[in-house]
């Protein structure tokens, strides 16, 4: 299968190697920055997409990526297409967010296929657990981006903090999100009159 | 019975080389001194690894154990502490990091390893290693987990 990968758009991409993965009888969700990329419409950029499966073997993969010119490095999880802006990697499984499993996905349909993603809410909490844990302000500013952009679970998200026994964190989250909503209301009106 | 060798019981005993005590095959075996340091070393060898068959070898569980106590540490701090070699603790750290396990980040020229709390099973871990840290010998968790957090001016002599 012939693929024009510079010409697709993040999502594109990521819906091919996951229709694909489907159609060789891998289950993959694309979780990480990749999601970022797709909620926000590409404001933040991310150079790999994180697809978590829920048991393989990655020689496998191996086979059913390389029919669509994708190579692994050896010994690692990476996969490389040269032809392709993005390298596909496989984080250990389970699919979860900190302490917790991810249970429900969504689908995106786009023109390459079918593509499972995690949801704008986890997809938010996603980010703040590496902040949350590593102290990574990237990774709020990424969470900060996802919550203008999309509709999440703020209540959800609170819920979830507290399980991972950061919300104190979660409130820094909640305030730098409530400014920037903030700002961007009082250029809308301005802008009005 | 050995003719030369006092200690050996063994009917069959010719004695080590040369009829030499020291090298009577069976002196050691039949010495109560040698069945007790033999015993003594097994329980330091288990209680030391004492989750080997999980984690797969000594290294690996020392590695985890010592990134639980001292919160972070790079390749050779390792080896120093437990006297390993620097290939087996590199390749260990690196199967770690695949695995999500541990992650690691350049601080200068040193890549510093930690225990990834996002890990999904990282508090099961953490209390996993906690047990093998309080089942330990007294003599050896003071000789290996009780880092000194305490300043050190430099130049001051030791």
């Amino acid at each position: 299968m012939k693929i024009a990968w510079k010409k697709l758009s993040v999502a594109e991409i990521a819906a091919a190697i996951c229709s694909h993965l489907a159609s060789r009888g891998f289950n993959a969700v694309l979780t990480g920055g990749a999601c970022v990329s797709i909620y926000s419409n590409n404001v933040y950029e991310s150079s790999d997409l994180d697809f978590v499966m829920p048991e393989y073997a990655l020689d496998e993969v191996d086979a059913a990526l390389s029919e669509i010119g994708f190579q692994r490095k050896k010994h690692w999880r990476h996969y490389v297409n040269p032809e392709c802006p993005y390298y596909v990697e496989f984080p250990t499984p389970p699919l979860a967010v900190g302490s917790e499993l991810i249970k429900q996905t969504d689908t995106m349909k786009t023109g390459q296929g079918i593509l499972k993603i995690i949801s704008p809410t986890d997809s938010v909490k996603d980010r703040l657990a590496a902040f949350y844990h590593w102290r990574d302000k990237q990774s709020l500013e990424q969470a900060i981006l996802v919550a203008e952009m999309q509709k999440v679970d703020f209540n959800e998200i609170k819920r979830w903090s507290e399980v991972e026994m950061s919300l104190d964190k979660y409130k820094i989250f909640r305030s730098e999100y409530k400014k920037r909503t903030r700002k961007k209301t009082v250029r809308h009106n301005a802008k009005a009159l | 019975m050995c003719a030369k060798i006092k200690r050996c019981c063994r009917q069959d005993c010719v004695g080590g080389q040369g009829g030499r005590r020291a090298l009577c095959p069976h002196y050691y075996s039949n010495s109560k001194l040698y069945n007790l340091l033999i015993e003594l070393i097994l329980f330091l060898w288990y209680k030391l690894a004492m989750l080997e068959p999980i984690f797969g070898n000594r290294t690996k569980e020392r590695i985890l154990l010592y990134l639980l106590v001292y919160e972070e540490g790079y390749a050779p701090e390792i080896c120093r502490l437990f006297g390993f070699s620097l290939r087996p603790v590199q390749l260990q750290l690196q199967n770690l990091e695949k695995g999500q396990v541990i992650v690691s980040w350049l601080k200068g020229r040193t890549r510093l390893y930690r225990l990834n709390s996002r890990y999904y099973f990282a508090s099961e871990l953490t209390a996993l290693l906690q047990k093998i840290l309080g089942a330990l010998p007294e003599s050896e968790r003071l000789k290996y987990f009780t880092p000194r957090m305490r300043p050190r001016r430099a130049g001051k002599p030791l």
